[in-house]
Formats: C-alpha cells, structure tokens, sequence
C-alpha cells in the first residue's frame, strides 16, 4: 500500500470536487476554491509543470474573477428580492440577486479551478499513456497526441506565418482594417499546414509502431499490494458526499 | 536600391550575441552569398534584413529606409525576402493566385503580369491552376522563390533556395538566376549549398560563430580552400575536381 | 540481423492515374549491403521505400499491383499491406516530423519507441546510452527534442528507429538539409552500419550516394535505368544528365582509366575508395 498523489489521485480529486460543486454549500465551495489556488503554490503535485502553464495559471485566476465579478453584479442588477444594498448608474442591486450569484460564481469557480489545476500539473502527454495504459486505443490515442502537438505549436506556427506574409509585403502591422483583410493569410497556412503535417506525424508515429503499441504495459499491471490509498479514500470521500445529498433530498 | 548593414550587432538575450560587427551591402546587379554552418545565424540576418527583427547596434539601411522605424511590410516594396517553410506562406488555392500576392500587397501595376512572368521564370506555368498543395514539396520550394519574384522588389533574399530542388529544377534555377541578372536585380542567398552558387556570386559573406570570417570576391576562396574549411564548409565537388585535374594534366601533360 | 531484400518485377500505379509509380522494378540487395537510390523528382524513390516499409499499402489499399516483393524470410505477393516496423524502419525525409513530439527528452523519444516494441523494461536505459553514444549524441540525452538543430534532429530521428534493430534501414532523402560537417557524420554512422543492417538511401544529388554505397540504382519514372557499382558507373560513363552532379563526376572518366603510372596521387586516392584496383 502507498500513499502518494500520482494521476489517479488527481482524476479523483477532480471528480470529488466537481461532485461538491453541485453537493456543498456555497461556503463550503468558496473554502474549496481558496484551498485549490493555494495548492497550486503549496503542493509540488499541484506546481504547474512550465513556465507557459504557470502564466496560464495566472491569467485565468485574474480572469475568472472578473467575470466572478461580473456574474454577482447582474445577477443583484437582474434578481430583484430582498432589501437594496447599493446601486450602480441608478439601478438598484438586491440582496437576493447577490447570494444567487454568489452561488452561481462560486459553483463555476469551483468547477473551472479543479480542472485547471489538474491540466497545469499534468503533462497532458502523461495523461494519454495513462489512459492508454488503461485501454485507450492506440488510434484515439494518436489523435490525442496529434492534436496536443497542434496546440503545443500553435503560437509558434502563428508566428513563423505572420513573418513570413510580412516579409512579402502582407499588412499584417498595419491598421485594423488591413490587418482583418490580412487575416486570410495567416489562418489558411495554419489550417493547411496543420492538416499536412498532421497527416506526416501520424505516418511518423505509425512508423514508430504506435498503432500496434501493447495496450497492457508495465506501468498498468499493478498489484493489490501497490494500491494508493490516498486515491481510494477520495473516492470513499466522493460517494459519502453523494450519499449524504440524496438522503438530504429524499428526506427534504 | 541598396541594402547595407552599418556595424550590426545582435543578441536575443543578454551575454549571448548572436552576430558582432556586420557591415556589408548589396545592390542592383549584385549577388551575395552568405554560407556558413547551420546554426550560425544566416537566417536572423535575413530578418534583421527586412525589419523584423531590429539590431541592437547599428543600423540596416533600405535604400532611404532604416530598419529601425519602418514597417516590414514597406520594406518589402524594395526588399522582399523567402524564408526556408513555404508551408508558413501557402494559402491560396492555386499556384497563380499564391504568387500574385505579393505585388498585390504591394499594390503594382499588372499584378496578374508579374505574376505570369514569374510563374514562367520557375518553370510554375504548366501548374498555374493547380493547388500548391498538389505540387511536390521541391516545387512548393520553387512556388516561394516565384511569388518573391513577382512582388517587383529590386532586391531579393532567398533563405536555402535549393534544398530539396532536384537535377531539372536545378537547371531552371539557373535560368532563373541569369534571368534575374539580365532585369538588375540584387539577390542576397543564404545557402550552404556552394556547388550552386558560388560561380554566381559576386561578393561572398563568410559567417562563423556570427563573425565575418571573410567578405569579398569568390574568387580567392576557389584558389583557397583554406578559409571555407576555416568555417566548417568544403567547396564543391566539381571545384575539388577541377582542381585535381589541372594538377593532372600539368603533371601528365594530356 | 541484415536482411536480403529482392524485388521481382514490382509494379505499382494508383488506380487514379493512367502512369505507373513504379515499372517493371527488379532489383536484388544483398544482406547487410548499401544501396543508393537516385534519380529526379517523380522518379519514384519516396514511392520505393514507402513500400517496403508497408506504410503504402497499408494507406492506399487500392492500389493496383504485379510482381513479388521479399524481405528476409516474408515473401509478398504484390506489396506489404501492413507497417513492417521493425522488421523494417523508414526515416522520413524530414527529421522534425519524424521525432514527433510526444516525449519531452531525447532519452524519452528513444524510449518511445521501445515502448512501442514492448521493450522497454528493464535494461532499457544502458540500450538507450549505448545507442545515444553510438550516433554520438550522449550529450542530447536530456534536451527537448523541438530545440534541436536539424542535423540534431536528424540524429535523434536515426537512434529512435536504429535502437528497434530494424533488419533493414530506408533512408528518405537523408542529406538534403545536412551541411558538410552533418554529412560526413552520416556517412561515419552509415559505414559502421555496414554487414549488420541492410541500408537503402534516397538521393536526388549522386556525390552522397558514390561515397557511401556499394550499388547505384537510377530510378526515373519508375523504371530501373542503370544498377551498377559506383566504379562501373564511373568507368563506363553510365550517367544520367538528370541526375545532380553526373557531370563532374563523368569529368573523372578519362583521367581515372589512364594506366597507373600516368596517374597522380590523388586520382589513385579516388581509384583506392572507389575499390578499384
């Protein structure tokens, strides 16, 4: 038996708390979310796995809370219940408004955070051996793969392309109206390119043997001896939550 | 129309120059020929060339503008340059509207005859309606040095022009580059391939570690192997055998 | 081990186009031998080795086909319907979609690769050092693959499919973006290759292949148009004009057949590499 955070623990987390997204108070998800972000500092596991993911990190953090923002400010705008509590260019913002937004911020904060932490902890290579390891078939798998490369490259790709338009007299640092006409340019190289290099990898990696890789490998053979406990006390953790919901709903 | 780089350094990061001190130029009629090792920083003079990347001292002149504060899509009208992917270029669905793109950007009169011409010059005019896609990627090579053609720039900079291009489209490559020097056209290449180039070169740039280990006429470096093995090149098969048999045929007399 | 590879009257034509592929090819590649393939665009070299590494009849099931095809022991009516790896290993003209991105260290590409064999348990990391210090690349090891030069890259490229110790090695156009110093490496690498793997390579150029191989096959449109020795093809002048740098070479044919006391240093330097007496 061990006890360490490795994929399956995360996949459970995340399944734990999307389930307290729709199960807990609005509270209790606030807490979630705070613990959430500060993990990402905290737990090694947790650490986002590149510079790009750690800047990712911070823009959603940055972003989500506007729109935080934004949600409890329309919903108090819109749900007109309960006593007025301010007001914003001479409409009124209403208490009731304002916890159901706290409950709709709070739930979508909730369920976004687990899954971004997951996704900059995780090399997403990673995950495709694991559920590869687990039976994913290879031909899935390669169009996994094949995609990740394709977001992987596509900052750069978008770059070499507007050089090159550039250097052939494209108005791509021009005005907005140029530039929109010369968006053309930029996206059908992508695509076209994306599309033929796609086809070669997939060749490449069919060259490599990928197609006919042995589904049942080392990493998935593991004994009742090597079970974490961590990810099995997560999901006796999970079905006690929802246990406990519909009992609550059942009794009213 | 002449480009010329004034003492050009350049360092993507501090403490980590990637070219010292490059002073040279090229105008109507000439043809310069950067080689050195790949890895060595020909293709980042290429795009401090046209502006988009910008020196960190001294300064690249087109003509009247400097690098520094003009837009790379001006300094395409007088120099326009074909970078090694043509797959970051193709987008059009036919080989003549991808070459008509440029002139038009660049607002010439008879784009569409620009066009044709260059179309003619590389050997692309059979292949005018078919997608660029549809060519084999030698001929997608060829597709990229075409639309730099037709853009009406006075000088021209190809990056590797010849990788890639088989033995017939070898020899319309030289037809297109006598071509070029009957219309006064200044080329600028990047290559490594010297078999090609060299007899048409009329000044050679010699990089290594982003020095100017040699700049002038190719001529001493035919006489002399020394200082293009000096930069981890060799000259060219024919010229080795050139060499081996003018020594044979002194020894022998035949 | 090599394997013997012949090929027996091969005919090849996608059911689209009224041309063949490939004519009437027949050729016979001895166990552990070096075979360059040269010729001009089209001629059908890159459809050559796409065959008999299977990946072409395995995506282009229509196409129509005579002849017999045999590699090592397996002998194919017509062609290959199924990726023959790692009986047989292709590496495709251009490294960096060949090394395809799906690990993030050199050590892990090659890993990959036996991972994909099965093979990748134990003994796996000394298999994978001795393969990186073979091709000289030890110092790659940790790097991520999208960093690398394409010299680099195509070193990386050959180690993942040597290190499956395919029987037969098909090079696609190996020296295309590879300057001198590159080139010359693959040529080192190719001749230790020499007797343990069979090894086909592509050209459009002739200069890579006369160095390097025992047997020059010119290929255009499809059709086998002269199979000989490096040497013979020199002395008897059998060169096609559409192929890069025949003329030089040609140059070569006179002073080359000249009685040995007539003959320079040099000249006999080149008689002794090309293994003529």
């Amino acid at each position: 038996m061990n006890f360490r955070i490795d994929l399956p623990t995360k996949l459970a987390l995340v399944l734990l708390l999307w389930i307290c997204a729709f199960a807990v108070s609005w509270e209790a998800q606030v807490v979630l979310v705070l613990l959430i972000i500060m993990s990402r500092f905290a737990v090694p596991d947790f650490k986002p796995q590149s510079r790009r993911s750690a800047r990712a990190f911070t823009r959603f953090l940055i972003y989500s809370f506007a729109v935080a923002t934004f949600v409890l400010i329309l919903n108090s705008l819109l749900i007109r219940g309960g006593s007025t509590f301010g007001s914003i260019g001479g409409f009124s913002l209403y208490q009731d408004g304002l916890f159901f937004g706290i409950r709709t911020a709070s739930r979508l904060l909730l369920l976004t955070f687990a899954i971004l932490v997951f996704f900059i902890s995780t090399p997403l290579k990673d995950l495709i051996r694991y559920l590869q390891a687990r039976g994913l078939s290879n031909s899935f798998a390669l169009i996994l793969l094949l995609t990740l490369h394709f977001l992987d490259q596509l900052p750069a790709r978008i770059h070499q392309i507007f050089l090159a338009q550039q250097a052939r007299g494209a108005p791509v640092d021009a005005g907005f109206i140029s530039r929109s006409r010369a968006l053309f340019s930029i996206l059908s190289p992508l695509v076209l390119s994306s599309i033929v290099e796609s086809i070669d990898r997939g060749t490449a990696l069919e060259l490599r043997g990928f197609l006919h890789r042995p589904t049942s490998t080392e990493e998935s053979q593991s004994s009742p001896g090597q079970r974490n406990v961590l990810t099995l006390l997560i999901l006796f953790l999970s079905l006690i939550v929802v246990l406990y919901t519909i009992a609550q709903w059942l009794l009213g | 129309m002449t480009i010329t780089f004034h003492n050009v350094c350049f360092e993507y990061e501090l403490s980590r120059p990637i070219l010292h001190n490059l002073s040279f130029h090229a105008g109507p009629s000439d043809f310069l020929l950067i080689v050195g090792q790949n890895g060595v920083g020909k293709s980042t003079l290429l795009k401090l060339a046209n502006g988009i990347l910008k020196p960190t001292s001294g300064r690249v002149t087109v003509g009247d503008l400097d690098t520094k504060n003009s837009r790379t899509s001006q300094i395409a009208g007088e120099l326009c340059v074909t970078f090694q992917n043509p797959a970051d270029q193709i987008f059009a669905p036919t080989v003549a509207q991808e070459v008509e793109f440029a002139p038009r950007n660049l607002r010439r009169d008879n784009s569409p005859g620009l066009a044709h011409q260059a179309m003619a010059l590389c050997g692309l005019d059979a292949v005018a309606t078919h997608h660029p896609y549809d060519l084999p990627p030698a001929q997608r090579k060829l597709l990229t040095v075409a639309s730099a053609v037709a853009s009406g720039a006075p000088l021209l900079a190809f990056d590797e022009p010849s990788a890639g291009l088989s033995q017939l489209e070898l020899i319309g490559f030289e037809k297109l580059l006598d071509a070029l020097k009957i219309e006064q056209r200044g080329l600028i290449v990047v290559s490594h391939d010297l078999g090609l180039f060299l007899k048409y070169a009329t000044r050679v740039l010699i990089l290594r570690s982003g020095d100017a280990l040699y700049y002038g006429p190719p001529e001493p470096l035919v006489a002399n192997e020394g200082m293009i093995r000096k930069a981890g090149l060799r000259l060219p098969v024919p010229l080795r055998v050139g060499r081996l048999l003018r020594g044979y045929e002194r020894d022998v007399k035949l | 081990m090599a394997a013997r590879i012949d090929i027996l009257s091969l005919s090849l034509r996608y059911s689209d186009t009224a041309l063949p592929a490939l004519d009437s090819v027949s050729l016979e590649i001895p166990q552990g031998g070096c075979v360059g393939i040269v010729g001009p665009t089209g001629s059908g070299k890159s459809t050559l080795l796409h065959t008999l590494s299977g990946i072409l009849g395995k995506h282009h099931p229509e196409v129509v086909v005579s002849g017999q095809l045999c590699i090592g022991s397996d002998t194919f009516q017509g062609i290959p319907r199924e990726v023959l790896f790692p009986t047989v290993g292709l590496v495709l003209q251009d490294p960096f979609i060949q090394i395809s991105g799906v690990r993030d260290t050199v050590t892990e590409e090659l890993r990959f690769t036996l991972e994909n064999l099965d093979a990748a348990g134990q003994g796996s990391d000394q298999l994978i050092q001795t393969m990186l210090s073979s091709l000289g690349i030890e110092h790659l090891a940790d790097r991520a693959p999208t960093t690398l030069s394409g010299g680099e890259t195509q070193r990386v490229a050959l180690a993942s499919i040597l290190i499956s110790n395919p029987s037969v090695l098909l090079l696609d156009e190996p020296v295309t973006a590879l300057d001198a110093t590159a080139q010359n490496r693959l040529r080192s690498i190719l001749k230790s290759l020499r007797g343990r793997t069979t090894v086909l390579l592509t050209d459009s150029q002739i200069d890579f292949p006369m160095s390097v191989c025992d047997t020059i096959v010119v290929l255009d449109r499809g059709r086998i148009e002269a199979c000989a020795k490096p040497a013979e093809l020199l002395l008897t002048g059998k060169l096609l004009t559409n192929v890069g740098g025949s003329e030089h070479w040609s140059s070569l044919v006179t002073p080359l057949n000249q009685p040995s006391s007539r003959r320079p240093g040099p000249l006999n330097r080149i008689r002794k590499a090309l293994g003529l007496p």
